[in-house]
């Protein structure tokens, strides 16, 4: 049996049933959405599993100001949504390469965010694109920035009787656009290192922007002091030559098995800039490709 | 779902069994047959259907979701079994390699893997050909490219994906060609 | 004249494909038997130690628990894991080496010589309770200092990891002419050292054994084995066991790759079953698979050539040094059989094999049995020296390369004589398929491109002696043919080739073949699954049993319509005129004829037994056309060409399938494949998420050409081709990356890391 010490299995209609279950339950509860990560492995500290299957959080909505994307969703239905793609481009790009296509039809984005992985490919997009998790708890809800939220592999801020509800994605107006890239030892990979870049232009010079990477920290990490050098400029090959190494003061990889600390520090520069001019090229043209 | 409580040793089929979780009653319908079992938490919907159903082309070979030898088609998408708890294919609709065809007549899926000498060693064949099958039933004439991503969870140790990409290929035009004779 | 062949070389479908696409083939691990019980293996948690003490109290007492077992319960005899016959096992190590050092390995020890090697076994009613009372296993260990490198295990001050052999390593020479007089005619000499990776089989069934037990004392067992007849001979010796009472049955194969040529499991799932008299199966986790079983050996490889100004080598030495891990088991072997892979017409010629023992679990058979090792070594610096002196490395190889009616170089005691060898043809359509003269245009100004080749040649059957098959046909009353043959089918079409020569030879129609392959109680003896020899050796014992049932079937067709034999053939299910192919009588009715209506009524059923005269070596030569990114180091190989020269494909089909799925290997060892350690000598990557091969959207256009020279001493002129197909792959890469570069890589697989820095550190960029 996958998961020797799981006993009890909850799967609550509405999400006041699921708060007041996982407030209540006395032992180690896990959250099952996808299953694609918990089912990975035996977790022989998870008593119960609450399945979040119908709690009505598989949705993507559009409204005027936000995109509002149900925790439950998966990347598949992520990848259908059309105004993702178009708009969200980060965000689009990260869920085409994240693990692989039968996996995505299981794997949600909410999955994503709690694991906490360092090299969750949703996250650095999510940082970028300035998304806000709304937390259920049994108290209400809480609005919390991906800043805020991740503390650690694997470690986050929720707490016992928590729920992340919904990602709420801002809508842009003007010239943005942004991308996403991932260096993998082969495809279907774990990253060795990612970034999402999101960039806002004014007058073809780039007036707002924000770059996060992952697998090159605890968390996933902005990089502040480039996003700071970008300001202003009209990107190319070799004006982000000159600036890209500032996102080495942003991160601090480590050695595994995927890679070594050194690689991970070089690519960092290496994506840095393609993923900026990618962002930046998808600003210029409005992100009509 | 109604719950048989965990007990220490009952006797099953004649077996004996250690009962370490609650048992929860799902139904699911399998290759077009309605089943009710009685399942585990921490049990996958892989060893659900090999187990319980006998459904033994269903494979396990990586166990955690990396190698795609345990996909099944369920509620019209291709999934890896192995990952997926059986609670959760409560209500659903599955599809193993065992209903892709009937007594009669093999899908041409199945037979452009034959035609094309694309299974070699066969274990990972079964997965690859259910991704590949709702792969068409959502995109009549794709790409190579695309027949390479909806296989990319497969795994194959023996072909270097080249015969099993071209029996793909022949099939999606053979399923468009007898559509558009009709 | 020659007769025109209508199965051999046709693309005959697959006896096996429709029970593999329909889910309805049954492998080991698809086998539930009732009241089966399960087996689990507890592992060492240390590199190497001594077991101290062991305590079985607690585990035994658990709910479920049906057996736990150490060292102190099983027989104690030593068996060699490569499974070889007593007479084989030593090879081509030095007679002064002991068979005790060779035969090293029990079924449990009282010391554990690498991490999570086996320690105890349990078996319960189920997987988790199995699991659970590993746990509760007490053993007191005494650690020992550990080795898991070369350079470790042969330091001065390295642990004896292998009762008996000083130093922790076996030296075996191999020499032609004399190297020291052939480097002196040398106008150049060129030396180099290789490191060349491990790599893991990935078979993707995982390996899985069920024993059943009968009251009766007899004993089946299932296995995901290539080589029962190795199986059943080492559980009767272990375990003492009269082999009428052993059958050792192969199910459907889930891969083989030399993973299985060795004793896995068996032996000890025998004596599980043999001690709870209940049927037992032990499957191993993908991570034992991955992490603890056997794998390519990792190797350190000096190579030294010396060439004429003209372009010829007049002498090469080579000293390689692999990492065997704890159990000497294939590793004599793969590593001397580096000495016998070299195609060229070397005249002084040295080779140096040390097998080192190591504390890592051992290495064993894989695809190619050390030639994709060398081939790097070789192949590698013959396009430096193709690069510094201005040769064209095509018209280099081909001038150095032996030639048809010149000494097999094979077995250098042998005299065996080569009798074909297409790589001419294979260099001109290759060269031609890749464009390896067209202008190299990089795609983007941040990335370099480049084309290379390496040549590979391979043995077809043992080399070290002459090899050994057999085969049965039994003719049906109604004329159809069945095959009976102790060969295992991996997944690579054995069953179906040998029907085609079957049929082919005795002269029946395809679809009137049913063949039964590796069951010990009803199929005649086979060594197994390796060295590429199932075609060759165990097609030549189909084909000549097949000639003499051909001989019968014309014998009674003669008794029945009164003509006379000599004017008789056999054709598509039919027995014809020689002369005119008018259609004399149907095998069907002779075949019957011969049961029921005869003079001298009889069952036609042969048996053959065929002993190689030769091991004729097939050949092959891949293209790689690639670029790599100057910024990432990452590796995209535009296109792959592999060439392979089989004699004759006896089904081209299968034979594309066993190039395309070798270079796909080959190219997972070249660029991705890797086995992480740590220092306490534990695999840190023992699953598919971080062991990677090679995937659908990995894969380059691969285009396979097959190539024929048949071979006369083969059927229908067919000599081996799986493991060709995989040598020469990693040392293409390299040199279609050498070309992109100007850099000779020594150091594998080809990671975008290492690549990265090796542009750095070379100043190719800035």
């Amino acid at each position: 049996m996958k998961q020797s010490n799981v006993k009890e299995y909850f799967k609550p209609t509405n999400l006041k049933e699921a708060l007041s279950l996982l407030n209540s339950y006395d032992k180690n509860i896990a959250i099952l959405a996808g299953g694609t990560d918990l089912f990975t492995d035996d977790h022989s500290d998870i008593d119960a599993f609450l399945d979040i299957d119908l709690l009505g959080l598989d949705y993507i909505k559009i409204e005027n100001n936000y995109i509002r994307i149900g925790s439950n969703t998966t990347f598949a239905n992520i990848l259908h949504n059309n105004e993702i793609y178009t708009n969200h481009g980060a965000l689009w790009d990260a869920s085409i390469c994240l693990a692989d296509k039968s996996v995505r039809n299981m794997a949600t984005i909410g999955g994503n965010i709690c694991s906490s992985v360092p090299s969750g490919d949703s996250i650095p997009p999510l940082f970028a694109l300035s998304a806000i998790f709304i937390i259920e708890t049994i108290n209400g809800e809480k609005k919390v920035r991906p800043e805020e939220f991740f503390l650690g592999p694997r470690k986050n801020i929720l707490k016992k009787g928590e729920i992340l509800k919904e990602i709420l994605l801002p809508r842009f107006d003007g010239l943005f656009g942004s991308a996403f890239t991932k260096i993998e030892r082969g495809s279907v990979d774990l990253a060795t290192a990612n970034i999402a870049v999101f960039v806002r232009l004014d007058n073809e010079k780039i007036s707002e922007s924000a770059i996060a990477l992952g697998a090159v920290a605890p968390t996933v990490v902005r990089a502040s002091k480039l996003e700071n050098a970008l300001i202003g400029i009209v990107p190319n090959e070799s004006k982000l030559s000159d600036i890209v190494e500032l996102v080495e003061e942003s991160i601090s990889p480590i050695s595994d098995i995927r890679s070594t600390a050194t690689y991970r520090r070089k690519i960092s520069n290496i994506i840095a800039k393609r993923t900026i001019i990618s962002a930046y090229n998808r600003a210029i043209k409005n992100n009509i490709f | 779902m109604l719950i048989i409580e965990q007990s220490k040793i009952i006797s099953f089929r004649g077996e004996e069994i250690i009962m370490k979780s609650n048992k929860y009653r799902i139904n699911l319908t399998v290759n077009g047959v309605n089943y009710e079992k009685y399942v585990d938490v921490g049990e996958t919907l892989a060893n659900t259907l090999r187990l319980e159903l006998g459904l033994t082309g269903v494979k396990v070979s990586c166990d955690r979701g990396d190698c795609g030898a345990c996909t099944v088609i369920m509620n019209g998408k291709a999934v890896k079994s192995c990952i997926i708890p059986a609670v959760k294919a409560d209500g659903a609709n599955i599809m193993t390699i065992e209903g892709l065809s009937t007594p009669d007549a093999l899908h041409p899926l199945q037979e452009e893997f034959i035609n094309e000498a694309a299974v070699q060693c066969g274990y990972c064949t079964p997965g690859m050909i259910l991704a590949a099958k709702a792969l068409l039933d959502e995109n009549k004439n794709p790409t190579e490219a695309e027949v390479r991503e909806a296989i990319g969870g497969n795994i194959c140790r023996c072909t270097g994906y080249v015969k099993p990409v071209k029996a793909i290929l022949n099939a999606a035009k053979r399923l468009n060609d007898e559509q558009g004779a009709c | 004249m020659e007769k025109e062949l209508r199965i051999v070389g046709k693309n005959i479908k697959r006896f096996d494909a429709i029970g593999k696409v329909t889910g309805a083939a049954k492998y080991t691990s698809d086998i539930y038997l009732p009241g089966m019980l399960i087996a689990k293996i507890l592992r060492s948690p240390y590199a190497h130690a001594n077991i101290k003490s062991i305590n079985k109290a607690r585990a035994m007492a658990l709910d479920g628990v049906k057996a736990v077992v150490t060292w102190e319960d099983v027989p104690r005899v030593r068996f060699c894991t490569a499974g070889y016959p007593k007479e084989t096992i030593p090879g081509l190590v030095p007679k002064s080496v002991p068979i005790e050092y060779l035969e090293d390995k029990y079924l449990l020890d009282n010391k554990a010589r690498y991490f999570n090697e086996p320690i105890a076994a349990v078996v319960a009613v189920d997987e988790e309770t199995a699991n659970k009372a590993l746990d509760l296993i007490d053993i007191e260990y005494e650690v020992l200092k550990h080795a898991c490198t070369i350079d470790e295990a042969i330091a001065e001050d390295a642990p004896e990891i292998h009762g008996g052999t000083s130093k922790n390593m076996i030296t075996t020479e191999i020499s032609n002419g004399d190297v020291k007089e052939g480097f002196k005619e040398a106008d150049y000499i060129f030396e180099d050292s290789y490191l060349t990776p491990p790599q893991q089989h990935v078979c993707m069934e995982r390996s899985c054994s069920i024993a059943a037990y009968d009251p009766s004392g007899k004993i089946t067992l299932w296995s995901t084995t290539q080589v029962p007849y190795h199986i059943r001979r080492n559980i009767s010796e272990v375990l003492g066991i009269p082999m009428s009472k052993i059958r050792v049955v192969k199910p459907s194969l889930g891969g083989g790759f030399g993973e299985r040529q060795m004793i896995q499991n068996e032996l000890l799932c025998v004596f599980l079953a043999q001690l709870v008299k209940r049927p037992v199966k032990l499957e191993m986790t993908r991570e034992e698979n991955i992490g603890y079983s056997a794998r390519r050996h990792e190797t350190k490889i000096s190579i030294k050539t010396g060439v004429k100004k003209d372009g010829t080598i007049v002498a090469m030495e080579i000293d390689v040094k692999s990492n065997a891990g704890a159990y000497t088991g294939h590793s004599p072997y793969v590593t001397n059989a580096m000495a016998t892979k070299n195609p060229y017409a070397i005249p002084n010629f040295l080779f140096r094999g040390n097998v080192v023992y190591t504390n890592l679990p051992e290495a064993a058979a894989f695809r190619g049995y050390g030639n994709p090792q060398i081939t790097i070594a070789r192949e590698c610096q013959l396009d430096r020296i193709c690069k510094e002196l201005g040769f064209d490395p095509i018209k280099f190889r081909l001038q150095n390369f032996i030639k048809v009616g010149e000494k097999n170089p094979v077995n250098l005691k042998q005299d065996w004589i080569l009798e074909s060898c297409g790589i001419k043809e294979c260099f001109e359509k290759g060269a031609k398929a890749i464009g390896y003269y067209e202008p190299k245009t990089p795609s983007s100004d941040k990335k370099l491109r480049g084309r290379g080749f390496a040549v590979s040649m391979h043995v077809t059957g043992t080399s070290a002696e002459p090899d050994f098959s057999s085969a049965q046909l039994k003719l049906n009353e109604d004329g159809t043919l069945s095959l009976l043959t102790g060969a295992s089918d991996l997944g690579q079409g054995s069953d179906t080739a040998l029907s085609q020569i079957a049929a082919e030879s005795v002269g029946v129609n395809i679809d009137d073949v049913y063949v039964y392959s590796a069951d010990t109680d009803f199929t005649s003896i086979d060594m197994g699954t390796y060295a590429s020899r199932l075609t060759y050796v165990a097609g030549n014992a189909v084909k000549q049993a097949g000639e003499r049932v051909k001989a019968e079937i014309i014998n009674f067709a003669a008794e029945m319509t009164g003509q006379d034999v000599r004017n008789l053939e056999t054709l598509e299910g039919w027995v014809i005129r020689r002369e005119n192919g008018r259609k004399v009588v149907s095998i069907a009715d002779v075949a019957h004829f011969a049961v029921y209506q005869a003079r001298n009524r009889k069952s036609i059923d042969i048996t053959e037994s065929y002993k190689s005269l030769n091991c004729p070596p097939s050949f092959g030569v891949h293209f790689v056309d690639l670029e790599v990114d100057k910024e990432t180091g990452k590796i995209d190989i535009l296109k792959f060409v592999a060439t392979v020269e089989p004699g004759k494909a006896i089904n081209p089909a299968l034979c594309e399938g066993q190039a395309e799925g070798a270079a796909a290997q080959g190219i997972g060892y070249a660029l991705m494949e890797d086995m992480i350690y740590s220092k306490e000598g534990k695999m840190l990557n023992p699953n598919l998420t971080d062991y990677k091969v090679p995937r659908s959207m990995d894969m380059p256009l691969l285009e396979s050409i097959i190539v024929e020279d048949p071979d006369p001493s083969g059927p229908f002129g067919a000599k081996g081709v799986g493991e060709m197909a995989i040598a020469p792959c990693a040392a293409a890469i390299a040199n279609a990356l050498f070309d992109a570069t100007d850099i000779s890589f020594k150091e594998f697989p080809l990671t975008k890391e290492r690549v990265l820095y090796a542009l750095k550190t070379t100043n190719k960029i800035k």
